[in-house]
């Protein structure tokens, strides 16, 4: 069955004709072909899919996207506000070796984006408790840690 | 060089690519697509062993939307051949190996429609006896899964005679350790995507290895390799599993049946069950050693299970080299089929696990001696200069045809520096208590410390010379183009800090193409360690190349012989008078002002093929330290301290290298504790997923303590060796020996739950 749902996806509203069994992720990816948001697991395990909806991290591919009705979308394509500028938070994964392959990258991104909007100076505990539900295989999380503590003084010191 | 006087190397400057991963603009495999293509499904066996008695595709063709559905009938009688004694068979046939073998494939318009056509497809199995474990596949009366039989002839390395150092030694300890099977356990999924024009086909497809897919795909339809062309796609995590696998071949047989470019879909249980994954492994040992410590003999009799298509053996570990000082060896290693998803290699591969068996063996006299673990190896471990065991093995069977060297050497090794290096991090001197003496006790939990070493290939000759191009642009601008994957371990951002030192430009002005094959040379792929090793020689070569032709230039600007001038940081300069100094592009930009003169400009591609020397040879090597905390009542391991001390030859980027060095360490420990494909007595694998195979996250461990003993290898670019597999050969080893001391049992098996834990400690 088909639904026509609004949607605010990177600031824009929208109007979106999905099929009411299909899940956020591949709203995003399918309809309107924002793949930043990677599929993984499909299942809630791995965050690769993570986007923020109304403000809040979720993993999108266990959010119907019938239930993004009304609400507000931010995926990794709406952080940077042009090619070039970036996020704090992708700034300091490029400059501090913060990824390898990149698959996990743009989940990762907006769970740091969320944890230091809602705490602007974690503990190095509560990084790794922040992004936990985030899985990197290739990484070993040091410098994935160490960018979100670079990009928290550096959003500090922009504040 | 020191490496102080380097300008792009051994600084960690971002990967080439951090923008884009980091934006997600960056396409995977399962974000790319071409026009009008179609949605491939595969059709799998339930059966473990069966034999298609019947197969009968008409209602699925007939199904609307359904554009071809290919059967074993379309796919050709030859087999085909995977890298290092991956082997592979063919496509499909009328028998089914593993539970989830490829039975049909569906090309429709939507993934649904495919979906649905495979429920149509009708298949009577004639049901065959089936064997899931090595031993009972190496039995006489075992079901046969190839027509060659379930045992391969084993791979030798052998020196001296083992009987008659046993015979020498003063004590003489045995074991016998067991590795069940790891995966890959990778989060991105590959969904290759072929396409015919008349006759050529282009694939795109997330490998590590484009030059050597080309070379499969085109052996296997006999076909020009002009006319194959293999666009490699980012992998995403790939540890192995995507080097090319039988669903390339697929994708590639259904679009040509379609006439339509079609993408294969796989799921997060088909990359987890029927793809590729670590083999198991048992390892069984003897091993002498005199009271002074000096090992006098070992024999290792090593068992791999290949599943249903692989067939590792396998002559290019380096266990054997790493103990090239033992009096007497002897190394078998035998592969054997049986009816699981096919294995192959993974990160570490047998220096993982025959490495555990090896690293038991070396605890185990020790404890008999009641030596320092640290002094037994430190006694017996290679050194600069000593001889290297596999290579005579690997030669005769690669080189035939090449006259045997004399000797084979190691070109360096650094692997006394890396136990004291590692052995200070740790306190070993404080912690070390003795065989079976915890450092703590604190109620049923105790602590233990171990150590470990480990030695790893960095990529071999044998796997074929390596090119690569470097083309000067009129603005002094480079592109780079060169044969790799990309997996994530920087080998692209490495290529172009090698040509940018050796060229003498900035880092930022150096572009690379590393994935399609019409434009790359031929090269190895991003396997074995080889990439900075084997195709970084290539590219520091080519853009010598480069820079030769751009001197020749400038010495009739500059007046002066080419051999006079020098290039940094984009300038070209004389050495004599540095200050005299003009940017490139005033050489290759030399056109009349004003006008529109490109004749005028230099066309400058330097170019290289090159391997490494037959001897010395280089190979990268670890020591690892552990303290960990054994709860005796859960059986539940926790690590306090880790401790890697790797020989890594200089490094190129070194916070890559220390990514590798943690990734290593995470995926070690994985294997050390929790990870393992379970399979149920029909060969179904039961936790294909990330709910119940699980991997570490973020909060689970520490992060390791790194350090990298930096000597400069001989016959590596700048020095650099290869690096990323050695971190995850070398936990096992440190940890089992720490739960030793912490508790008293030895664990043999991997991965050594709480369950095992308790198990050997008696508790149930």
């Amino acid at each position: 069955m088909k639904k026509s749902i609004e949607v605010t996806v990177n600031g824009k509203s929208q109007s979106v004709e999905v099929d009411t069994r299909m899940v956020l992720a591949d709203m995003l990816r399918e309809n309107l072909r924002l793949t930043g948001t990677h599929i993984g697991c499909g299942t809630g395990s791995c965050g690769a899919c993570t986007v923020m909806l109304d403000g809040r991290t979720v993993k999108s591919c266990s959010v119907l996207a019938a239930d993004a009705d009304g609400r507000s979308v931010q995926t990794v394509e709406g952080l940077s506000t042009s090619a070039v500028s970036l996020h704090p938070v992708q700034e300091a994964m490029v400059e501090n070796q913060g990824l390898q392959c990149g698959y996990c990258t743009p989940g990762m991104v907006l769970s740091a984006v969320e944890l230091l909007n809602k705490n602007p100076d974690p503990t190095e505990d509560e990084i790794r408790h922040g992004i936990a539900g985030n899985l990197c295989r290739c990484t070993g999380y040091h410098f994935v840690v160490t960018s979100i503590q670079a990009a928290a003084k550096s959003m500090k010191e922009g504040a | 060089m020191e490496a102080q006087d380097f300008s792009v190397v051994h600084k960690s400057v971002p990967l080439k690519d951090a923008h884009e991963k980091v934006t997600g603009h960056l396409q995977f495999p399962l974000d790319f697509a071409v026009p009008a293509m179609l949605y491939g499904r595969v059709l799998r066996s339930p059966h473990a062993h069966a034999r298609i008695k019947r197969i009968d595709a008409r209602k699925a063709e007939a199904l609307p939307g359904v554009k071809a559905v290919l059967t074993y009938k379309d796919t050709p009688e030859r087999e085909w051949f995977g890298l290092w004694l991956n082997y592979r068979g063919c496509v499909m046939d009328d028998t089914a190996r593993f539970v989830g073998d490829e039975v049909a494939a569906v090309a429709a318009i939507d993934e649904r429609t495919a979906e649905q056509a495979l429920d149509l497809i009708e298949v009577d199995y004639e049901v065959l006896p089936h064997v899931l474990e090595a031993e009972d596949a190496m039995a006489a009366d075992a079901p046969q899964i190839r027509a060659d039989g379930n045992v391969r002839n084993p791979a030798v390395v052998e020196w001296g005679n083992c009987e008659k150092g046993f015979a020498e030694a003063d004590i003489v300890v045995e074991n016998k350790t067991r590795n069940y099977s790891q995966d890959q356990a990778t989060m991105g999924r590959n969904a290759p995507i072929a396409d015919w024009t008349q006759d050529k086909v282009t694939l795109w497809t997330g490998t590590t290895c484009p030059s050597e897919l080309r070379d499969a795909v085109a052996n296997l339809l006999d076909m020009a390799k002009s006319k194959v062309r293999i666009i490699a796609l980012p992998t995403g995590p790939s540890l192995g599993k995507w080097w090319f696998n039988n669903i390339e071949m697929v994708a590639v047989l259904l679009a040509r049946k379609a006439a339509r470019p079609v993408k294969m879909m796989l799921t997060q249980k088909e990359v987890f069950a029927d793809v590729k994954r670590r083999h198991a492994e048992t390892t069984s040992g003897r091993m002498g050693v005199a009271r002074d410590g000096t090992i006098t003999s070992v024999h290792l009799e090593d068992v791999f299970e290949n599943g249903a298509y692989g067939d590792k053996r396998d002559v290019y570990q380096s266990i054997p080299d790493l103990w090239t000082r033992i009096h007497n060896a002897k190394f078998e290693m035998r592969g054997i089929s049986t009816n699981l998803v096919t294995s192959g290699c993974m990160r570490g591969v047998g220096d993982l696990t025959m490495n555990f068996g090896m690293e038991m063996l070396i605890n185990k006299a020790a404890a008999a001696l009641a030596m320092d673990p640290v002094e037994i190896r430190l006694k017996n471990a290679v050194r600069t200069g000593d001889a290297l065991r596999t290579q005579r093995t690997l030669h005769a069977l690669l080189a035939p045809d090449t006259p045997m060297p004399e000797a084979f050497t190691i070109s360096s090794a650094a692997i006394d520096e890396c136990l004291k290096k590692g052995a200070d991090a740790i306190n070993w001197r404080d912690k070390w208590k003795g065989w079976g003496q915890p450092t703590e006790t604190n109620g049923a939990t105790r602590r233990g410390v171990g150590v470990a070493t480990g030695m790893h290939i960095c990529g071999i000759r044998y796997g074929g010379q390596c090119g690569a191009v470097v083309k000067i642009n009129s603005d002094g601008s480079v592109n780079l183009l060169v044969s790799l994957g990309r997996q994530g371990n920087g080998n692209d951002t490495t290529q172009c800090q090698i040509a940018a030192e050796e060229l003498g430009v900035p880092y930022d002005r150096v572009s690379i193409s590393c994935g399609d094959t019409d434009v790359t040379p031929w090269g190895q792929g991003s396997t074995a360690s080889t990439s900075t090793h084997l195709s970084g020689t290539a590219t520091k070569a080519a853009a010598a190349d480069a820079k030769r032709q751009l001197l020749e230039l400038a010495a009739k600007v500059f007046q002066a012989k080419p051999e006079d001038l020098d290039i940094k940081d984009g300038m070209i300069f004389s050495t004599a008078n540095p200050e005299q100094r003009i940017p490139i592009s005033d050489i290759t930009d030399r056109h009349a002002p004003e006008l529109w003169d490109v004749g005028q400009q230099p066309c400058i591609v330097g170019s290289a093929v090159t391997n490494v020397p037959i001897d010395p040879v280089a190979k990268h090597m670890a020591a690892h330290f552990t303290e960990l905390e054994v709860d005796t009542d859960t059986g539940q391991v926790e690590i306090v301290k880790y401790v890697e001390a790797q020989d890594s030859g200089r490094l190129i980027n070194p916070e890559v290298c220390e990514n590798q060095l943690s990734g290593g360490y995470y995926q070690g420990l994985g294997f050390s504790l929790i990870e393992e494909l379970v399979y149920d007595d029909d060969g179904k694998i039961l936790n294909p997923n990330f709910e119940n195979y699980k991997i570490w996250r973020c909060a689970d461990l520490p992060d390791p303590e790194l350090i990298f003993v930096e000597d400069a290898d001989p016959v590596s670019p700048f020095g650099a060796k290869g690096l990323g597999e050695v971190p995850i050969c070398v936990p096992p080893g440190a940890i089992a020996m720490a739960i030793y001391n912490a508790t008293g049992v030895w664990m043999n098996e991997t991965p050594m739950t709480p369950e095992r834990i308790l198990r050997a400690l008696g508790k149930i």
